[in-house]
């Protein structure tokens, strides 16, 4: 390798570990000279690419694959979707399907993530609040031990799902962007009853178990859920 | 846990923080590179089952990611302005042992690299591909890559030495 090839080399290729380049190196001192400053300008620049990673950046990405892989439906339930979309165009009462109302949204996330009324993480509030960032969501302190989280697609967009203590059992607090409530909507069915309220940025929703004290509930998240 | 979710933890743990920094020097945007990211790891969880070589899953994640910038451009161009001045100053004071100025100046001059000169050098400096490897991933030839690689470095050691006299004027003064 002569000086004009070890200098192109240099400089697209510097950390090639190719014998000829070291050999030259080894026997022409000006380009030894030009490899020692190009090293240092190398490390420079590998200290200036690595930015800081965002805090618990794994445990979130785990985080919500594990949500997403609870949530994908199996083979046989699309195929089931895919004969009842067909029957519905065949006998053309397909235009008859309207959005869910939001109670019953509310009602199938929770049974859709059963795993989410039964896992106690008590999650660090930094991670539970770093989640909610994209959502323009945050909690406070006072809301108590969080067992639950996830950033889940509710209807069209990705909304929270939290789940915290009540005296019953298990509450899960619904964060869903976009649909929106005029008014404080009390919901209910055989096994639960809850609240949803208008929210800023869509609405909230606020499930327990039957027997619940909903309006005690209901304070505590106010003071303490921002969405 | 399943082999499947450890083969996903064990990408995850090897490669996310290269990913974003991949992603961070491409859209200069912390929280849409994390987004990216995340996005980008999803569709790996999906198709998890064709990743027949394990040597291949970092090319194989930057390719996705790669396609989930597109994506993302498609529907909502990328700003024409650069790197958030608050953003830059936040990175820029961290110490990394060569000197705020000069490490403040490699990152200003990173971050107005126009896309065909950053994104190879990224590719060497983070995944330490070669200029053929380089060459694959972005669909150029190896001359081209080479090119690329050797004008983004003539830039940085610019800025660089910049950097280095504006602090030295700094001190002086």
């Amino acid at each position: 390798m002569n000086c004009l090839e070890f200098r192109k080399r240099l400089v697209t290729d510097p950390n090639n570990r190719d014998p000829s380049f070291q050999l030259h190196a080894q026997e022409c001192p000006a380009c030894a000279a030009q490899l020692r400053a190009q090293t240092g300008f190398e490390q420079a620049l590998r200290a200036a690419v690595a930015v800081p990673v965002p805090e618990n950046f794994n445990a979130r990405i785990l985080l919500r694959q594990s949500t997403t892989a609870v949530r994908q439906p199996t083979r046989w339930l699309a195929l089931a979707a895919g004969m009842m979309l067909a029957v519905g165009l065949a006998t053309g009462t397909w235009w008859i399907a309207r959005p869910m109302p939001l109670e019953q949204l509310v009602f199938d996330h929770i049974d859709h993530e059963p795993q989410s009324l039964i896992i106690r993480e008590d999650l660090r509030l930094a991670l539970v609040n770093e989640s909610l960032h994209n959502l323009g969501a945050s909690v406070k302190p006072a809301i108590g031990r969080v067992d639950y989280l996830g950033i889940c697609k509710i209807r069209k967009e990705k909304g929270g799902h939290l789940v915290i203590d009540g005296a019953k059992g298990p509450v899960t607090i619904l964060l869903i962007p976009g649909e929106y409530v005029a008014n404080r909507v009390s919901v209910r069915n055989e096994r639960f009853h809850g609240v949803i309220l208008p929210a800023h940025a869509g609405s909230l929703a606020i499930v327990g178990e039957h027997g619940e004290n909903l309006d005690i509930l209901e304070q505590r998240i106010r003071e303490t859920v921002t969405f | 846990m399943d082999q499947r979710q450890s083969q996903f933890q064990a990408l995850v743990e090897a490669y996310s923080a290269d990913l974003y920094r991949f992603a961070y020097w491409l859209v200069r945007d912390r929280a849409l590179a994390e987004d990216l990211v995340q996005e980008s790891f999803m569709r790996a969880w999906k198709a998890i089952d064709s990743l027949r070589d394990p040597k291949a899953a970092k090319g194989w994640l930057i390719t996705i990611l790669r396609r989930e910038r597109a994506r993302h451009y498609e529907r909502a161009p990328p700003p024409s302005d650069s790197l958030d001045e608050m953003d830059l100053e936040r990175i820029a004071g961290i110490d990394d042992g060569h000197g705020h100025a000069g490490n403040f100046a490699l990152r200003r001059a990173l971050a107005d690299l126009s896309e065909d000169y950053c994104e190879p050098l990224l590719l060497q400096v983070l995944g330490g591909y070669s200029c053929e490897e380089i060459g694959e991933l972005l669909g150029a030839s190896p001359g081209a890559i080479m090119t690329r690689l050797s004008r983004a470095r003539q830039k940085l050691r610019h800025a660089l030495e910049g950097g280095k006299v504006e602090a030295a004027r700094e001190n002086m003064s």
